[in-house]
């Protein structure tokens, strides 16, 4: 590369990324260009703006409990560390859970609802094809499982239903929060992991029989085979067409 | 040269509040862009939509994120996938922005201008015919909109699209409103531009709206098509004959009915030609 292109580059990189509201220090670069100062500032409101919206599209909870002004003063700071690796642009808000658990200002629940909107999203647009027959048990290819702090399943359900922004924060608890694509809907569906969700995954990861599962469980097996098609129903396992329905 | 860069007809650009009526729509479309980054990386709904439309429509993928003009070279993944995209939609060809929007390895999502400079000639025309090999199409190269002119200037806009266009045996994606604001912008004739320009390497044209501010016209999207931009297409038609047409509205998207009467109104022109 000439000396000139990367004197540019180099300036670009100091106003795109050191002082995006202040083209200041990229026109010092270049003496002798005189390009009008309010006409370059665009390109720094540009860049912020497409980066807010984007994090607003991904975390709409997240900015929502947060309020506007700290929710601009954490993409400010969020910004500083150039999150945009991938040419994807919800790529840059992939680091931004992780970011918001380091802020010690924040409350320790926006972090763990920062994980649950991105582990959604990933569900979503997972590129993971669900398959159209299985032989056995099946859990969905899916599937993201998270530890939670909070008990965000139940709190993100009762926001939905609602048209206003959410208020309270999720309340405080352990929770295994289970987040997979339905086959059908192919919408991302979500739930705090329950005895019947469980039993269900672990006979389609561990393949072991509806009986077996029964016995270990002192349950009848009409009890494991109706909990396995409503799992089905859900989406979170498949079934193979022949699978039965009663024990 | 017109082989390589198929006839269309007038299209509109696929955006998600469209998905599902355009599935079942009766109106006349002839075909859609899609922006390329939205249906390389992700599976589930944006993948069905993508092969549902593909069913129904002809299919162009039209970048953001290629960086042609970036400080450093086009990331590999970003190429197997837009190789695979554009076979998966049978794409006639694919189209980016003349621009860089990596900065020091981060994507700034923004399309950045080029200095207009021989050296970097030298480098977006050798990118982009590698590029080309890469995706195994045509690639078409669009004049982005530009609110200041980037330091080094050792030509003008027209010559620096011409000569990568030629020097890489790319084709144009002509945006005749990012040619109206950046006239207006800085105070160049737009027919000049276009008599400058190797048209028969322009594969088709982005038309589009945007917004008066007193310090510059902004390339936004969120509006009709204004009559300056129609009036070059106009004169663009006289100049090249028919070429494929593609109305892009991004920003405060109409209803389904409004975008297409756009396109009506640009396949009017096309075949009055």
């Amino acid at each position: 590369m000439s000396e000139f292109l990367e004197r540019f580059h180099a300036a670009m990189e100091g106003y795109v990324w050191g002082s995006p509201d202040d083209p200041q220090p990229l026109l010092d670069a270049f003496p002798d260009w005189r390009p009008s100062r309010e006409r370059l500032a665009i390109y720094g409101e540009f860049i912020q703006y497409y980066q807010g919206e984007c994090l607003s599209a991904l975390y709409g909870r997240t900015q929502e409990l947060l309020g506007e002004a700290a929710w601009g003063e954490l993409l400010r700071a969020y910004y500083a560390i150039r999150p945009a690796h991938g040419y994807q642009i919800n790529t840059l808000g992939h680091d931004f859970p992780g970011f918001v658990a380091e802020q010690l200002a924040i409350p320790p629940y926006l972090s763990q609802v920062a994980l649950f909107e991105l582990t959604k999203h990933r569900v979503y647009t997972s590129e993971e094809v669900h398959p159209a027959e299985v032989e056995a048990p099946s859990v969905n290819p899916t599937l993201q499982t998270l530890q939670l702090t909070h008990q965000v399943c139940g709190w993100a359900k009762a926001a939905a239903q609602r048209p206003e922004p959410v208020g309270e924060p999720p309340p405080e608890g352990e929770e295994l929060a289970l987040l997979w694509r339905n086959p059908t809907s192919l919408r991302a569906n979500y739930v705090a992991a329950g005895p019947r969700s469980l039993l269900a995954l672990k006979i389609a990861l561990e393949g072991i029989s509806v009986e077996e599962a029964a016995a270990a469980g002192g349950v009848e097996p009409a009890d494991v085979l109706d909990a396995l098609h409503e799992q089905a129903g859900f989406g979170l396992i498949s079934l193979p067409k022949s699978f039965p329905r009663e024990g | 040269m017109a082989a390589r860069y198929p006839y269309l007809g007038a299209g509109v650009g696929l955006r998600r509040p469209h998905y599902e009526e355009l599935l079942t729509c009766e109106r006349r479309l002839d075909w859609l862009e899609v922006v390329s980054e939205n249906f390389m990386c992700f599976g589930g709904r944006v993948a069905q939509t993508l092969e549902r439309t593909r069913a129904r429509f002809p299919i162009v993928p039209h970048g953001v994120a290629l960086d042609v003009g970036g400080a450093e070279e086009p990331d590999p993944d970003y190429l197997t996938r837009l190789r695979q995209l554009a076979e998966r939609v049978e794409a006639p060809f694919v189209s980016d922005h003349l621009c860089f929007t990596r900065v020091a390895g981060s994507y700034s999502h923004e399309l950045l201008p080029l200095p207009f400079r021989e050296e970097v000639v030298e480098a977006v025309a050798r990118r982009a015919r590698a590029i080309q090999e890469a995706v195994g199409r045509p690639l078409l190269l669009e004049n982005p909109s530009y609110y200041v002119t980037m330091p080094g200037q050792e030509m003008d806009e027209a010559t620096f699209l011409r000569e990568i266009a030629e020097r890489a045996d790319c084709g144009i994606l002509l945006d005749l409103n990012n040619l109206y604001v950046n006239a207006t912008n800085l105070a160049y004739d737009a027919q000049a531009f276009l008599d400058a320009l190797p048209l028969e390497r322009v594969g088709y044209v982005h038309l589009a709206g945007h917004r008066v501010e007193e310090r510059a016209l902004i390339d936004d999207h969120a509006s009709a098509v204004p009559e300056p931009v129609w009036a070059l297409f106009q004169a663009l038609l006289e100049r090249r004959g028919p070429v494929s047409a593609l109305v892009e509205w991004d920003q405060s998207i109409p209803s389904l009915d409004v975008l297409l009467d756009e396109a009506d109104k640009a396949r009017a022109l096309l075949e009055a030609v």
